[in-house]
């Protein structure tokens, strides 16, 4: 094949430049397939520099599939480069090989058959797929199909309700064995990391069964919704503490979004105070508070706080029975989408947490409550 | 009621899992060269990490007076320094500052060590962290009895219900085996087993941890790993650096002390134990423990004992010489090293361990400074093949197939083996099929102090030392102290920047072996 002929010759030429030129040594290191589904480029640019960074962690061998779905011609093109980075201790020079296929109008249903003529045998594949995940198309479903793991991003929903029931229901029943993640959940980790650190004391965390009031203020891209992140930490805690729903959320003023859970003893309100996004298109989470009101009253808050162009923080606190015990505050590198998609790609199993959330928020949010 | 962190709903499923529960770390020895270079920094990191608990505090205690923010000062700098991550990040520096503090301590006065209690029952209640503590030793070694005895005589060594108390002890774990025995009886009487983290800074390596899973996570290495098909095994720690300015320790000490009786041994123990039931602490320190028992003891017949011991072991002094292109000065001229020092500064000896696995495998270990490169590396060779086919080639014997457990630099694992050159004739050459860490991982491996620190935290005491393991590793080394003391060396018998003394090339070539050219 034309493709897989190039790759020989990048890699004999990329040697011989190296010896040539009395460079480091050149070594080809490829750990998994990474297949990015990218629509939309106008170049590779910005394409090839996640690749180039991802690969420095996660030496891979990158597909790229540019669909222009709405051209009229029917045209595929292929062709080959390395992403090079030298190496942890700077001794060698490791490469990567990234194949490019873009793909017009038709085209773009050759693309898996193109990709599975490409992968590397016996090593892991994995799917990015960065576009609105698109369940019903049967693109997306061929290359799930080939894919162990599909990496989306539920912050590209358009109605994050609609679309988490949607997925749930694509997960559950279309593919169960496929391992799905979604950034915007991986966007979430510190703050669950900081969440569950409240309660690691042995006194705090028989807080968790007297819990009766969530209230999260959190960003939204439009006035009358609520951002993916605050229903997939309300899936969480509730998933986790077995809360089950009582009826559906609805929205009791114009920036809150309510519902109501059970647990065994008791009846939990969940209250979502929303506001004009700071960032455009990006809805986060930016505050979220616990709260027993049973004596002893307790609260158990993390706040998100600003801090460079780089990092932001998280900050704890808790108070206990009327008395403030030290927090901590958490440094947070701003997680570029590169960064979250290199943490993605360090497992390679099941989120069967994350799996439990959409369960849980696909009962939630389903319309017969 | 004893909660832990696994019974936390929250925490399941959080990749971050290995996060320490609320506690207070009391450093004594806190004004020393270890805190600030390794324990201050290797805990901002987890901090930064976000892996400690809420209200993680620390506690430095030594006899220098200071306040608690010329303490907080120090560390800060030292994080600065010594830190890898670069400097500190005010905001969370600032908290992580908010939970230091400092004790000023005669250490043999109980009643400092009531204040220190006072102190801790205070950051309990400020600071939550639940009187869970974790003390560590970082004194000089003839301090650690009265600390401990002072620690026991005022019940701190004692948890409530639902927390824990542990101690960290450096090493060395006593000169000999009678003061390492003397030393766990003394911690015994105060701590309980399980309460003890004897730390090797070697076992928090990433690549020591990653021999258990080359060898028991992989189907193709066990079956191959015994006599049947290795030849022999060396175990190599060479660097290139003398004694810096640790020359009163390493006068006391020498290289047996130092890296064999301790770090090889240990090295020596992941190779060849067998299969663990489990990766439970005690399961997995219990086949250390079996297979170091399993090492042929020197005979100790007092008439025959130096003959026994030079059989087996080797050692040697420095003198100057050239360490990469740079002449350095001999062992004798360092600091604080006596002109006629008769410390060795290299160490090789060969074990036999006498099982069903092992019978008759020669393990060479060799650990020396101003050698001409710093590699630390386990190399398992394997045996010829049966029947040499190839043996009219015009390339002389076939090298054998080699496994190499590379610790530092260059973290990795490579498998050498004969390939055929292209052509029309039959030319056989060696290659290497290499795996790096930092080629396959681009992720950097966590700080030893840091694996450690955090497992003593979590209660995990797999990567520590257990007390019966430290008396095991002394007892094998002690005829060779005791036949040592009894001659006087020839001292200095290798130049600096080169591979050791010709005597320890004799003591693997009279076996029809050589060490490996590294």
């Amino acid at each position: 094949m034309e493709i897989e002929r190039d790759l020989r010759e990048l890699w004999k030429q990329m040697a011989e430049a190296a010896q040539a030129e009395g460079q480091q040594m050149v070594l080809r290191v490829c750990v998994l397939n990474l297949l990015v589904y990218a629509p939309g480029q106008r170049s590779t640019g910005e394409i090839s520099k996640i690749m180039a960074e991802v690969t420095t962690e996660h030496p891979s061998r990158g597909i790229v599939m540019l669909p222009k779905p709405e051209a009229p011609s029917s045209v595929v093109h292929a062709w080959v480069t390395a992403q090079c980075h030298v190496s942890v201790g700077g001794r060698k020079q490791v490469c990567c090989e990234q194949i490019v296929v873009t793909a017009e109008g038709e085209g773009i249903f050759q693309l898996p058959s193109i990709v599975r003529s490409l992968l590397v045998s016996d090593l892991p594949v994995v799917l990015w797929w960065r576009d609105i995940p698109a369940l019903g198309n049967r693109l997306f479903k061929e290359l799930v199909e080939t894919s162990d793991r599909v990496i989306i991003d539920s912050a590209r929903l358009p109605d994050p309700e609609e679309g988490l029931i949607e997925l749930a229901a694509f997960i559950q029943r279309e593919f169960p064995w496929a391992a799905f993640s979604d950034l915007n959940w991986s966007r979430l980790t510190p703050w669950r990391v900081a969440v569950a650190g409240l309660f690691d004391a042995p006194d705090r965390l028989s807080c968790l069964n007297r819990l009766n009031l969530v209230e999260i203020q959190c960003d939204s891209s439009s006035m009358d919704s609520v951002s993916s992140q605050a229903l997939l930490i309300i899936g969480w805690l509730a998933s986790r503490l077995k809360w089950h729903p009582v009826s559906r959320p609805r929205w009791t003023e114009r920036h809150i979004y309510q519902m109501e859970l059970a647990a065994p003893n008791r009846t939990i309100l969940i209250r979502v105070k929303t506001s004009p996004a700071i960032n455009p298109g990006r809805a986060d989470l930016r505050s979220l508070k616990l709260i027993a009101e049973s004596d002893p009253p307790a609260q158990f808050v993390v706040i998100g706080r600003d801090g460079s162009s780089h990092h932001s923080y998280l900050q704890t606190y808790i108070e206990f029975g009327g008395t403030p015990i030290a927090g901590k505050i958490t440094c947070l590198n701003k997680e570029s989408e590169t960064r979250l998609l290199s943490q993605e790609l360090e497992i390679l199993g099941h989120d069967t947490v994350y799996e439990q959330v959409l369960e849980f928020l696909a009962e939630l949010l389903n319309p017969r409550i | 009621m004893k909660a832990t962190l696994s019974e936390n709903p929250l925490r399941e499923g959080l990749r971050l899992q290995r996060v320490a529960e609320p506690c207070a770390v009391v450093i004594f020895g806190a004004s020393g060269d270890l805190t600030k270079r390794k324990l201050v920094p290797a805990l901002y990191s987890l901090a930064q990490q976000n892996l400690l608990g809420e209200g993680f505090s620390i506690v430095g205690a030594a006899r220098t007076p200071m306040a608690h923010d010329t303490f907080r000062a120090a560390m800060r700098n030292a994080v600065n320094q010594f830190y890898e991550g670069g400097p500190v990040d005010p905001t969370l520096w600032e908290n992580f500052a908010a939970g230091l503090f400092y004790l000023p301590m005669d250490y043999k006065n109980q009643e400092n060590y009531h204040m220190l209690a006072g102190l801790l029952a205070q950051i309990d209640r400020e600071r939550g962290t639940c009187g869970n503590r974790l003390f560590y030793l970082s004194t000089p070694p003839s301090l650690y009895t009265d600390i401990i005895q002072m620690l026991g005589a005022t019940g701190l060594n004692r948890s409530n219900p639902g927390s824990w108390v542990r101690i960290i002890i450096e090493k060395p774990i006593g000169y000999d085996l009678e003061s390492a025995r003397a030393l766990n009886r003394e911690v015994l009487k105060v701590f309980t087993e399980d309460q003890v983290y004897r730390i090797d800074h070697y076992l928090g390596k990433e690549t020591v941890q990653n021999i258990m899973v080359l060898r028991f996570a992989n189907g193709i290495f066990e079956p191959l790993w015994n006599r049947r098909y290795i030849d022999h095994i060396q175990i190599t720690a060479a660097e290139t650096i003398g004694v810096e300015n640790r020359g009163g320790y390493y006068e006391q000490a020498g290289a047996l002390r130092d890296m064999i009786q301790n770090h090889m041994l240990q090295l020596l123990a992941l190779v060849a134990m067998e299969p663990p039931i489990s990766l439970k602490a005690n399961d997995v320190r219990d086949e250390k423990t079996k297979v170091l028992r399993a090492v042929r003891p020197i005979p100790t017949d007092p008439e025959h004992l130096i003959q026994e011991v030079n059989k087996v072991a080797v050692r040697g002094q420095y003198g100057e010489g050239s360490v990469g292109g740079q002449r350095v000065k001999g062992y004798r001229q360092e600091e604080n090293v006596n002109p006629e020092s008769n410390t060795e500064t290299y160490a090789a000896v060969k074990f036999l361990i006498d099982n069903w696995r092992w019978a008759e495998v020669p393990f060479y270990v060799r650990a020396g400074k101003r050698l001409p490169k710093r590699v630390t590396e386990i190399a398992i060779q394997f045996r010829q093949v049966p029947h040499l086919l190839f043996k009219n080639t015009a390339e002389g014997p076939l090298e054998p197939n080699t496994l190499i457990l590379r610790i530092q630099p260059d973290e990795g694992i490579s498998l050498k083996f004969e390939a055929k050159l292209p052509g029309q004739a039959i030319h056989i050459r060696p290659v290497n099929m290499d795996f790096q860490y930092g080629t396959s991982f681009g992720k950097k491996s966590p700080e030893a102090y840091e694996r450690l620190l955090l497992d003593a935290m979590l209660g995990d005491s797999t990567l520590f030392a257990r007390g019966d393991m430290v008396e095991v590793s002394w007892q094998l080394v002690m005829p060779i102290l005791k036949a040592w003391q009894q001659t006087t060396p020839q001292f200095p018998n290798y130049e600096a920047g080169t591979w050791g003394p010709k005597e320890a090339d004799e003591l693997i070539q009279k076996d029809g072996r050589r060490w490996r050219r590294l």
